[in-house]
């Protein structure tokens, strides 16, 4: 798989060490941070977490960006890298903030009849268990385009595939997620 | 049906609020710190400073800045630029202001043997003055007592062997 070409660039700077590393991991930080950041708060509820976290993942980040292979796009190895560095922080703390202050991420417009009955709390907890059911490379991209509202031109660009074969795969996934919840709201 | 499934119309996301430019400027300088990345400017680097004093002092000997007689060395580098041709023809115009004794004991007995085999006259050697080949016989008396008498040898000392006569 061949890498996005400023993807390439950031790496092949970061390698050369000393200022350029910096330059580097700067401009890796300013591109990716915020999407990671959403990532990560969608989990853990609040700010003071997240910050953990997403240092954390940039630590981790900053120690293994010399060894990481281009086998995928580098997105998706950060997106790995959050995740599992998010459940393992929760894990290991056992604990959320105390206090969740994020309200819940959805929302429930009325007029569904099955919605109308369930709470944004449930609803918000059931899409996250179905997006967890979905393979990797298709729930990030269900992520990046429900949740960041990121143009399919956009998302090509972060992960390296073709616009096309973004909206199938998404399609698919809307299609996954909904039979998901229906299916337990219904249970 | 289509309706009960088509779920996403009936769904709001909330974003949370993310942090502003800064928050990630900063924690990028954080996880770096955290990591001991220094920039460390080339003039501040221990290493630079080593490589130029040992060059400073490498250029200071070519140049002899430590030689003691820098007086000497001036003439020495003067003397330098005199082609061998000026310096002999100096020396045998002037020779009597030198001191020969000194002269001669500064050339290295393996300079003379050098110079030596270089010389194309041929040495004296009495054989290619004289056809004869040399002989006592040959001698005359006079001269003979003529050498006596420039040595300081006496003949009476010499006994009663008269051969040398």
């Amino acid at each position: 798989m061949t890498i996005h070409p400023e993807d390439n660039e950031i790496i092949d700077l970061f390698n050369q060490g000393g200022i350029k590393a910096e330059k580097a991991f700067s401009s890796l930080v300013a591109k990716y941070g915020e999407s990671l950041y959403r990532q990560i708060r969608h989990i853990t509820k609040n700010h003071e977490l997240t910050n953990d976290v997403l240092q954390n993942v940039f630590i981790k980040v900053f120690q293994n960006l010399s060894n990481f292979k281009k086998e995928s796009a580098l997105y998706t190895w950060l997106y790995r890298i959050t995740r599992n560095e998010t459940l393992n922080y929760l894990d290991k703390e056992k604990r959320r903030s105390g206090i969740d202050i994020d309200g819940p991420l959805l929302e429930i417009i009325a007029g569904h009849d099955v919605l109308d009955n369930t709470t944004p709390e449930l609803i918000t907890q059931l899409l996250d268990d179905a997006i967890d059911s979905l393979p990797e490379k298709q729930s990030l991209v269900f992520q990046l385009k429900y949740f960041e509202e990121l143009k399919y031109s956009e998302i090509s660009a972060r992960l390296n595939t073709s616009e096309g074969a973004l909206k199938a795969n998404y399609h698919h996934a809307r299609q996954k997620i909904e039979t998901f919840i229906i299916n337990k709201l219904n249970h | 049906m289509d309706k009960q499934n088509n779920i996403f119309d009936y769904l709001k996301v909330n974003k949370p609020q993310v942090p502003n430019k800064d928050y990630f400027e900063q924690l990028a300088n954080n996880v770096m710190k955290s990591q001991k990345i220094k920039v460390i400017p080339i003039y501040k680097k221990p290493v630079t400073w080593l490589s130029m004093a040992a060059a400073s002092v490498a250029i200071m000997f070519l140049l002899g800045v430590f030689n003691s007689n820098p007086q000497e060395t001036n003439v020495l580098l003067a003397l330098n630029e005199v082609s061998v041709n000026e310096i002999e023809t100096y020396i045998y115009d002037n020779i009597n202001d030198f001191d020969t004794d000194a002269i001669i004991n500064l050339i290295e007995e393996e300079n003379i043997e050098a110079e030596e085999e270089k010389v194309s006259i041929e040495p004296i050697i009495e054989t290619t003055i004289s056809e004869k080949p040399i002989s006592l016989d040959n001698i005359e008396k006079e001269d003979i007592l003529e050498y006596f008498e420039l040595e300081g040898i006496n003949l009476e000392d010499l006994g009663d062997d008269e051969s040398f006569i």
